[in-house]
Order: structure tokens, then sequence, then C-alpha cells
């Protein structure tokens, strides 16, 4: 068994040929075996090209993580074909995937090689399996097919994308030992707090001449100490409001809340804090503990696309403090369609830990919400988000910023205000 | 090759439209209307209808070039230019011959992957240049046939040595 079949053209130049040559010198009618001639000739000519050997495809498998929107390609190598020999693939059409060519390619074998490239786009985070592709080879006259056995299937880790943050306002309490953050204490940093009269101890460039020589006294250049801060990401995955168009489509709630999360985590990575993140809503991944460095980033991007919304419910609200302390900045991600992120928010915040409520649920379902509803669901829809304007309105007036997410400089101004106020003496309950 | 991809409103793929799906096309059914147009020339009194059936089958072979269709178009063309010719010298055999060579191949060529893929030129090319083999291999026969058309008579045995010869290689090249 080589493993090639006649195709549908061979027995057609066969049957034709044949056919219509017989038929020729049975009635004596030689402009029948004219006729009849190309159709022997390419019937002899595929049987004389009929391969001896199968072919051996050489596809990836394995598992693959990208990010969303990068493209990334799919090539299998099939060996060992006849001179001559073509090789058709198609990769299946898959949800969130766009796929080039999206109808297949042929492509002619080069010394006994064909290679064959698809070029693959994944447009939403998650993790998913690819479909295996269809690959046959042809012989030179269309004569004999070969299917390749089904390629294995690569596992695919789509991470969401990080879009550029470059926020300039510092966490409110930096209270770690090394990072970006600028402390509240005087230290050796980069960030200018005042010019003071020089005391034992203080190095010699930081002396301020012109000061020094205007005053008669030695004084010196004092900074703010460079630290870092503890920053955790709360997501709240319980519910997935919309449908996802991928990264240029339609956004849902969860599309803004996992970009967003990754645009954030990788934002205060990169100043050197310290991230964690926690899950609600999500049987499979709830925790995170802090860290800081790229691995910690990956860490998190990796849990974010194994997220799968709406798998656990009633979660205890406790559960949203455990490992957070005061001087932690909790910025909590929701699109506020659960009544239990805003207990949560409640009781973080009397625990004297700075909340920042991001709410992610997109401006446009805001406005219409599930247009294909009926009248009483799109009555129900209006009556929530009435009720959301009421619990957020109520989150802002006990001083806990809610702020729409709009990528990157959403919470610049919610972080300074945050930083001003972490100055100012306040009650909260441990 | 750039194709025009046709989806549903759900974003679906319902078709493709490219230069070298519309040239298949065109040179499955072309070929078909050129086989109808020589029968009809030589058979001037003749009905219509099988002109209009041989594109319909030809129609249906450019969509469905994977199956049976092209066998029974090829077998109808056939079959009409028995009828209808009466003499083996009586009309354009050789013509004929490669118009339902063209259409073979057109449709052999069809056939190989998907519709509406992406074919890269040397394929195209390659193909070309087995059909110009075989064409003049036909031409070479058709020429031949021409010529000795009502000049030789042929023996008997020969005959059945011919239907041998056919025979045989039609087994061989059936043969799996």
């Amino acid at each position: 068994m080589t493993g090639w079949h006649a195709t549908q053209a061979h027995l057609r130049a066969v049957a034709a040929g044949f056919g219509l040559l017989l038929l020729g010198v049975v009635v004596g009618r030689v402009d029948l075996v004219v006729l009849a001639t190309p159709f022997v000739l390419m019937a002899l000519a595929g049987r004389v090209s009929r391969p001896a050997r199968p072919p051996r495809l050489v596809a990836p498998a394995g598992s693959l993580a990208v990010h969303e929107g990068e493209e990334f390609a799919w090539r299998a190598t099939v060996d060992d074909l006849p001179p001559g020999a073509v090789v058709a693939a198609l990769h299946p059409a898959q949800r969130w995937l766009e796929v080039t060519p999206e109808a297949g390619l042929v492509v002619a074998a080069r010394d006994g090689t064909a290679t064959v490239d698809i070029g693959l786009c994944a447009t939403r985070w998650g993790r998913r399996t690819l479909g295996a592709p269809a690959v046959v080879s042809y012989d030179a006259w269309g004569a004999w097919r070969w299917v390749a056995d089904r390629p294995p299937r690569i596992g695919l880790t789509v991470l969401p994308t990080t879009e550029k943050f470059d926020a300039g306002a510092p966490a409110p309490h930096p209270q770690g030992l090394v990072g970006m953050e600028r402390a509240g204490r005087p230290g050796e940093g980069t960030e200018f707090a005042e010019v003071r009269p020089f005391v034992p101890g203080d190095r010699l460039r930081r002396i301020h001449w012109p000061t020094s020589a205007r005053t008669g006294s030695l004084h010196v250049t004092a900074t703010h100490a460079d630290e870092d801060a503890h920053v955790v990401l709360l997501v709240d995955v319980v519910n997935d409001v919309g449908s996802s168009g991928g990264l240029t489509g339609a956004r849902s709630s969860m599309d803004v809340t996992v970009r967003a999360a990754a645009v954030l985590a990788e934002h205060f990575l990169r100043r050197g804090d310290r991230v964690g993140m926690r899950v609600f809503g999500d049987w499979r991944v709830s925790f995170v503990p802090s860290a800081s460095g790229r691995l910690q980033l990956r860490r998190i991007l990796d849990t974010l696309a194994l997220v799968e919304p709406g798998t656990a419910r009633g979660e205890d609200a406790l559960a949203a403090r455990q490992g957070l302390g005061a001087g932690t900045l909790a910025l909590l991600l929701s699109p506020l369609i659960e009544p239990a992120s805003t207990q949560q928010v409640a009781m973080l915040t009397s625990a004297g830990i700075d909340v920042v409520v991001v709410d992610t649920l997109p401006a446009e379902l805001v406005a219409a919400g599930d247009t294909d509803g009926s009248a009483n669901q799109l009555l129900a829809w209006r009556l929530r988000m009435l009720q959301r304007r009421l619990e957020s309105d109520r989150m802002s007036s006990l001083g806990i910023p809610v702020v729409p997410w709009a990528g990157p400089h959403t919470i610049d101004r919610v972080l300074r205000d945050l930083t001003r106020r972490a100055a100012t003496p306040r009650m909260a309950r441990r | 090759m750039s194709a025009l991809l046709v989806r549903d409103r759900e974003g679906h793929r319902i078709g493709t439209l490219s230069a070298g799906r519309v040239a298949r096309w065109l040179t499955i059914v072309g070929s078909c209307a050129m086989v109808a147009a020589q029968v009809l020339a030589v058979d001037r009194a003749g009905p219509r209808w099988p002109a209009l059936l041989l594109v319909l089958l030809a129609v249906a072979s450019a969509n469905l070039p994977d199956g049976g269709v092209p066998l029974a178009t090829i077998g109808f063309a056939a079959g009409w230019w028995l009828v209808a010719v009466p003499s083996p010298a009586a009309g354009p055999a050789t013509v004929v011959a490669l118009a339902l060579l063209v259409f073979h191949v057109a449709t052999t060529h069809a056939a190989t992957g998907p519709a509406g893929r992406d074919v890269a030129g040397r394929v195209v090319l390659a193909a070309l240049g087995r059909t110009a083999a075989v064409g003049l291999g036909t031409l070479a026969v058709g020429l031949g046939a021409a010529t000795t058309t009502g000049r030789v008579d042929v023996p008997a045995l020969v005959l059945a040595l011919a239907l041998a010869a056919v025979a045989a290689l039609a087994v061989a090249t059936t043969r799996q």
C-alpha cells in the first residue's frame, strides 16, 4: 500500500479514453479515435507517473503562546514527493482566528519537497486548540492523490494584548525596598524634595553650591526615596456581558477587563512594583501571589488567558481581603453588574486599602444592552443600569474612585488624587 | 493571488471569487462551448438543445469538478458528435479533441485542492506544459487520421489486435 489513490480525473481519462477508442474501433470511426487520443495519453501518463511510495508529512506539534493580534505561521513540509507533484492545504476556519489564505493554497514541490505556510492570527485572548489542517498531495498529472493523516493539533495560548501604558502618576503607598515609586520619606532617590542644611553623613556631591554661597553655610539637595508599591488586581469575571468580535470587532466586558488587567500589570511591573492578582468568578484560577519582574507578568498573562467567566459564583466577599494590607493599592476591574463586587469594595475600603474601581462595561453596552433581546429583557437591562449607576454614585460619594476604562491614562488622575490623599490622616478599621 | 471572499452577516465565508477561479470556470465552460459550436457548424439542420445541455453540463462540471459530472459531459459530447457528424471526414475532430483535452485538464486542475484556493504560478505553468505535450500528440494523431481516412483499408486481424491492445492498456492503467 503506497497510500496513493486514483483521482476522478484519472478514472475519467481511462473511461473516456478507452471507451471512445473501443467504440471507434468497433464502429470503424477514426474521428472517435482522435477524440479518444488526449484521454488515452493522459491515462497512460498518469499510469506511468504513479508514485511508488507514500510521502512523509512533517507538521508542527505541541503548544504555542502568542499575544492577541500577533501573526504566526503553521508550516508543514511534505517529503518524498514524486517529480512535479503539488500539495494542497487548507486550515479549518475557527472563531477568533484569522487564516491566510482562508481558502487554502496549492504549492508545487521542489526536489521532492513541498513547504506549506499558512498565516494565522489569533484575535482574542484565551486558551484553545487549533484545528488540524487538511493536507493532500497530487502527482504531476493529477491522476493520483495522497491524503495525509490529520496532523497533530496545536494547543494555543493567546495572551491578552498589553497596550503601551505610560502613566506618570505614582502609586499612593510605596512601602518596599527598591522601585521607581516616590516614597513619602526622604532618602536616596531621584525626585527632588527640598534644599536643607548639611548634616554629617550627607554626600558631598549633594551639596547645593548656590544656596551654600548665598547663606554662608552648607546646604544639600534632598530627595525622596524610591520604593516599590504593592498593587493587587482584583478581576471580576462573574459575568461576561456582550459578545466578543475579537481584537478589532465588538468588545465584551470580559475583553475590556482582561486587556485592562494585562495593561495595568505590565505597567506596574515595569516600574518595579510588586503585583498580584485575584480573580473572582472562575473556578480554575483565583489567585496569583504578588511578585515583581517579567516572569510575574507572564504568570499573570497566562492566568488571564485561562479565565472562563461565570464558572464560579457566590464567593465569599472576604476573599478579596486575603493577603492585602493597609497600603496596598487594589485595582478592581469589574463591569459592576454583580452586586457582590460593590460589597467587596466596601470591605476593602473599610480596611484602609486604597481601592480604585475600573468600570469595564463597554460604553456601547451601557447605552444599548443586548439589542436582540425582547422588550422585557431590554427593560430589565435598563433597570439594572439604573441600579448600577446608583451604586457607582454611592461609591463615589464615599470617596472610592470609579473610572470607566478608556485605555492608558485611565487611572492616572485617580492615582495622583490618592497620593495626595495618602498624606492626610484618616480612620480605618483594622 | 488575491481573492474576494463573500461572507454572510455573521462573517462566515460562503464563497470565494478569485481571478484564477474565474479563469478556470471560463476555460471549462468555454471549451464545451467550443465543442458545441463545432458540432453545430457541421450539423446545421440538427436540434439546438444538445448544445444548451452540453453547456449546462459544463457549468455543473465547473462547480463539481471532483465527481462524475465531467465524465458525463465528455460522454454526452462524444455521443452527440457520433450522432450529429455523419462521417469521420466531415467534422473537425482534432479541434473537438483539443477542446475536450482543455476541458479535462481544467476540471482536473479545479479538483486539485479546495475551491478558491491560492495557486502558485509554477503549478499553473507546469500544467500548461503537460497539456501542450498531450495536445501535440493529439494533433499528430489527428493529422495522421485526416491524411489516411479513406485511403487505408484496415484488415480484420489488425482491428482485433488493436482491440486487445486497448483492453490491455485499460486494465494496466486502472490496476491499483
